[in-house]
């Protein structure tokens, strides 16, 4: 393309300004036209041709189109030979070959056209048509700083390099060969232009050269994922012609991570360990390492080991932590890209006992195989603290008091309980692993005979407790009123020797039950066909509270 | 007989007519099944049939068909379960009976329910009725019957007391037919200790019978309770030896809060010139419902 510049230089000045298309300079031709001023005949579909279009008013005496070399005088191609021409627009193509049909050879060309009147002088009008051969070429050289941290304390923008050669020559009218510029994510999706805030140096005009353009990511490093980005070059110039350049780099966007081993962030501790055990990440390596106690500065972390892509590191403890109290340390890590990490470590020191749970008082007997064990505590305000429920020594369940609601704090869990004596205790442990002394005591002797075991009185919400003689296949219990006829009815299909049947004081068309006795008849069956019934007449009261 | 086909018929279709399920009890205190084992011998298909102190509590307006009597039952309703049932009936007519039908009678019912309830408590009620009867004319007779109730729990909130009243007429049809009609607790109140009032549920009887097969008594009756008809009752009842012996059977289709059926029978002797009755009656119910309760009542005609 260097001898289209060569050529440029030789044409008239006049000829240049009839870039892409030329009004008619006489009455007699209207319009003179070139479609397409580049052209590449390489048989690819694009511009493998331009077109030639005039306008005659009037019939002509001879009218002829010739295409000349760059000096306007050596012949190359007659599109149309001197004849009469008739009044009209007449459109001719020129392929890009001599007059003999041999290729002709890349560079600038002009396409005359003279008409002679059937009075008056002959007009003369020419048009430059160039013959383009040679494809542009693209190439990124570089793409600078690899990783690229956007945001941090190194270089602000990504520069890349690139070189651009073959252009198509710059004319007036037409647009210069396109220069785009692609970014795509570690996902594949590119960018959005309106996204990209790009500056090329010197300014792309459509001049082959060297070039820098220069990306500020830093605004959008939130959304930028982490990985290896592409860059994507192309040039597509006014032939057709598209060159494309491909280039990968690293972009830097996560900060490192820490992980605390022990003791892990915001824990509760009852007793101060030696060291804080940690591990800072980054895919691309930890460059330095710091810690900063309270009321102190950051100093350098020394004690590290590298592990695959984790730096493991402790920090002393023990000598900072000298009474009870929540302290804050400040750990910072930057990465070898320069893009720094600070995490905001919380631990509390607390070696105070937690209160002991009250637990709620019971006498007598208990029939079903789990007792509503309840009670109250006082947390503290500790959101993980738990309480341990211990029967007769071994422990039978638990539950996070820290979720209990303030400020009743009560409780209540259904424990398992084992024929015979069953002796309540439980203790309270704080997150800090602190134990409570023991609650009260509550006795709860279950007595495992068969039969059906009623409160009394029974008000709404209370259970109908059936103990089967072995495991049973299913339980029904209905009540009657003492005339016989059906207050309401349940059923248990699964196997149990423990059956519970809860009943909230309607009958089974959904009506209030009155007060007064009723009579509950217990059938329970068993796997060899044999069945156990228990009646037994009860007092119900819906309005007991 | 074939009347009496279709008045079961009429009977069961009135059943028929509600849901399949009637619904269900909603409990309370003061619910005392009827008196006598004579009655629950036939199921309780007794309105239009009762002519004895049984009449007290089943069809108050058929005392008037009653001699001087008096009557004790007693019946455990629970078996396996501590629910006695002990009744005492007295009733008397006012004027001399003419056509075996007095113009005016009288007559009174003790009742006392006691339980042994779940817990090791117990509670009891007791009932006192006093009943009225008129006869205008032979054929028809009325009556109200007031009841006064109070009953007493060892657990606190069970103590209370109130009073209810019924209304009942019987209609001879002709020689061979009767029916009978009983509103029960038309009227009714309790309170409790605590202040807080109830009322019993009323129901409503109607009953047809007939004695067109010779010694042979058929009867049936329907009741409404719980906004339903909830009972279709049938019984029977035969007399032999010189009306020395009877023997009686029924039918019991209950469908408040789910359908079953219970099957009755029971036999009465009369002995000392007929002037005293012993009676025996069982029910057949299912066992995981009341299950098999037997009852045995005295009469003493005086």
């Amino acid at each position: 393309m260097n001898s289209f510049r060569r050529v440029l230089a030789t044409l008239p000045p006049a000829l240049l300004c009839l870039a892409a298309a030329m009004p008619a300079r006489a009455q007699l031709v209207s319009r003179f036209e070139v479609r397409e001023t580049v052209i590449s005949p390489d048989g690819d579909g694009r511009q493998d041709s331009t077109r030639v279009r005039y306008t005659l008013t009037d019939a002509a005496v001879s009218v002829s189109l010739v295409v000349f070399a760059a000096d306007s005088v050596t012949p190359v191609d007659t599109l149309r030979a001197p004849a009469p021409g008739a009044a009209g627009v007449v459109d001719s193509y020129w392929k890009g070959r001599r007059w003999d049909g041999a290729a002709a050879g890349e560079g600038a060309y002009v396409v005359t056209l003279r008409v002679t009147p059937s009075s008056g002088p002959a007009i003369g009008m020419s048009l430059p048509l160039f013959l383009d051969l040679t494809a542009p070429t693209v190439q990124i050289l570089s793409a600078i700083p690899d990783p690229y941290a956007p945001g941090t304390q190194g270089p602000v923008s990504l520069s890349i390099s690139h070189l651009i050669g073959n252009t198509s020559p710059v004319l007036p009218g037409r647009p210069p060969d396109e220069l785009k510029l692609e970014l795509f994510n570690p996902s594949g999706k590119a960018i959005a232009d309106s996204l990209l805030d790009l500056v090329t140096t010197p300014p792309y005009q459509g001049g082959s050269g060297a070039y820098v353009t220069t990306w500020d990511a830093r605004a959008l490093t939130p959304t930028l994922l982490d990985g290896e980005y592409e860059i994507a070059l192309s040039v597509l110039d006014a032939a057709g012609y598209t060159a494309r350049s491909v280039y990968h780099f690293e972009l830097d966007s996560k900060d490192p991570v820490f992980h605390f081993i022990s003791p892990i962030d915001r824990a509760r501790i009852s007793s101060v360990p030696d060291s804080v055990r940690a591990a800072a990440f980054d895919k691309r390596g930890i460059d330095s390492l710091y810690v900063r106690y309270p009321q102190s500065a950051y100093q350098r972390v020394t004690q590290t080991s590298e592990r695959n892509d984790s730096t493991f590191f402790a920090v002393p403890l023990a000598d900072s932590l000298l009474a009870e109290g929540r302290y804050a340390l400040s750990f910072r890590a930057v990465d070898r890209a320069g893009r720094a990490g600070v995490f905001a470590y919380e631990i509390t020191y607390d070696a105070t006992a937690p209160a002991a749970p009250v637990l709620d008082g019971f006498s007598g007997s208990w029939h079903a195989d789990h007792f509503p064990l309840s009670g109250t505590v006082d947390n503290g305000g500790d959101g993980t603290a738990i309480v341990r429920i211990v029967r007769n020594g071994a422990p039978v369940d638990s539950l996070v008091s820290g979720l209990l609601t303030p400020p009743a704090n009560h409780f209540s869990v259904s424990v398992p309980v084992v024929p015979g004596r069953n002796e309540f205790v439980a203790y309270q442990r704080d997150g800090a692993g602190n134990l409570s002394p023991p609650s009260n005591r509550v006795v709860v002797t279950f007595k495992s005979s068969a039969g059906l075991f009623i409160a009394a009185p029974f008000v709404p919400g209370g259970s109908f407790q059936l103990i089967g003689a072995r495991t049973a296949a299913a339980a029904t219990l209905r009540v009657f009123d003492v005339a016989g006829d059906l207050v309401t009815r349940f059923e248990d299909g699964s196997p149990r020797q423990f059956y519970a049947f809860e009943w909230s004081g309607k009958n089974s068309s959904g009506a209030s039950v009155r007060r007064g006795p009723l009579v509950a008849v217990a059938t329970i069956e068993y796997d060899d066909g044999t069945r156990d019934i228990f009646r037994e007449v009860f007092l119900f009261n819906p309005d007991a509270q | 007989m074939k009347r009496f086909a279709l008045a079961c018929i009429a009977i069961s279709a009135l059943a028929g007519a509600a849901p399949a399920r009637a619904d269900s009890s909603t409990g309370g205190a003061f619910i005392l099944p009827g008196y006598g084992a004579r009655a629950w011998g036939m199921a309780g298909a007794v309105s239009a049939v009762i002519d004895d102190e049984s009449a007290l509590d089943w069809n108050p307006a058929r005392i008037s068909l009653a001699a001087r009597s008096l009557g004790a039952s007693y019946v455990n309703l629970v078996p396996g379960a501590s629910l006695g049932q002990a009744q005492l009936a007295f009733v008397m007519p006012l004027s001399q009976p003419a056509n075996g039908v007095a113009t005016h009678a009288v007559g009174a019912m003790f009742s006392n329910l006691s339980a042994d309830i779940a817990g090791g408590t117990s509670y009891s009620e007791n009932h006192l009725r006093a009943v009225y009867a008129y006869t205008p004319q032979p054929l028809v007779s009325v009556a109200i019957a007031g009841q006064a109730f109070f009953s007493r729990g060892d657990i606190g909130g069970f103590d209370a007391w109130g009073t209810s009243v019924d209304f009942a007429g019987r209609l001879s049809l002709s020689k061979n037919w009767d029916l009978g009609a009983v509103g029960k607790d038309m009227f009714s109140r309790y309170s409790f200790d605590d202040g807080r009032d109830s009322h019993k549920e009323t129901s409503v009887v109607l009953g047809i019978a007939t004695r067109r097969i010779p010694m042979v008594t058929l009867s049936a009756d329907v009741v409404r309770q719980y906004a339903s008809w909830t009972r279709a009752l049938f019984g029977f009842e035969t007399v032999y030896l010189v009306d020395h012996l009877a023997l009686r059977g029924g039918l019991a289709m209950n469908r408040a809060g789910e359908s079953r059926t219970a099957v009755s029978f029971g036999a009465s002797l009369r002995a000392w010139n007929a002037r005293l009755v012993v009676h025996y009656g069982a029910t057949l119910d299912d066992e995981t419902a009341f299950g098999t309760t037997h009852r045995v009542s005295l009469g003493v005609r005086m």
